[in-house]
């Protein structure tokens, strides 16, 4: 009987242990939890395209009219 | 394309405040949380200045260079730009950047501030541009609209000038010139020792 709790025991314990571990999963906690110092790790920004920088620069000339 | 810079002409500004409210309704910008101000020196008497300060987009930026979770990144065409994901409301940034560019929405000691706030040039965030997640966290992004920063492209005085940096410093060397003095440039008689 003694035998039987004790597995019983073992069993919980591995299982509350995986548990556990499951809960360490970097991807669950949905955010970075090693960084590299002075290295940008968050999520990677949209480029411009070129048609959009040449509008961006006319825009710029636009604002010498006086 | 050179890098996108702000500049203000001392000359020209006259404290409307027009870019701070105009930040703040294009970008949704919550109470308390000024992403940019108006400052001005000897109000009221001979010699008054106003000029609009916010992030200045700086190339060795002291933000990036003192975040314990390295949040910033500059984009291509130098906008500084950071992940509100990984900022931990340190205030770092804060301490380190002349210009008081990053802004809180608590009031609290370290870490129960909230996410820093600041600047982005109408350039968004590091989330897909124009969706909606990024004009949540970050506000509007002007720039892959192909617009300039709100706060310049509506400066009735035209004082505020954004943009790249090629055409923003030839706009004001014309200016200059047409003048006749100086640069117009705060601290300018100080560091040339010219009064005015």
């Amino acid at each position: 009987m003694i035998a039987i709790i004790r597995k019983f025991f073992v069993f919980l314990s591995l299982l509350a242990l995986s548990f556990g571990l499951i809960a360490c999963a970097e991807e669950e906690q949905n955010r970075v939890l090693s960084y590299e110092k002075g290295t940008y790790l968050g999520q990677e920004d949209q480029k411009l395209t070129e048609a959009q920088l040449r509008q961006l620069v006319l825009r710029s000339k636009g604002q010498s009219a006086d | 394309m050179a890098r996108m810079k702000f500049l203000c002409d001392a000359e020209r500004c006259i404290e409307c405040n027009a870019c701070v409210t105009a930040c703040k309704n294009e970008h949704e910008v919550p109470w308390g949380v000024n992403r940019r101000r108006v400052v001005t020196i000897q109000d009221g008497k001979p010699g008054e200045r106003s000029i609009s300060v916010a992030c200045m987009h700086c190339s060795d930026a002291p933000c990036m260079a003192v975040c314990p979770v390295d949040c910033f990144y500059q984009t291509d065409q130098g906008v500084v730009l950071h992940s509100k994901d990984l900022c931990i409301g340190c205030g770092y940034c804060f301490y380190a950047c002349p210009f008081g560019a990053p802004q809180y929405p608590q009031a609290g000691n370290y870490g129960s501030r909230g996410k820093m706030d600041k600047c982005t040039f109408c350039a968004g965030g590091p989330e897909d541009d124009m969706s909606s997640s990024e004009f949540q966290k970050y506000g509007r992004n002007r720039l892959a609209e192909g617009k300039l920063p709100i706060c310049a492209e509506m400066c009735s005085t035209k004082a505020l000038l954004a943009g790249d940096g090629d055409q923003v410093s030839n706009i004001f060397r014309e200016r200059i010139v047409a003048r006749g003095f100086g640069s117009g440039a705060w601290g300018w008689g100080t560091a040339y020792s010219i009064k005015g």
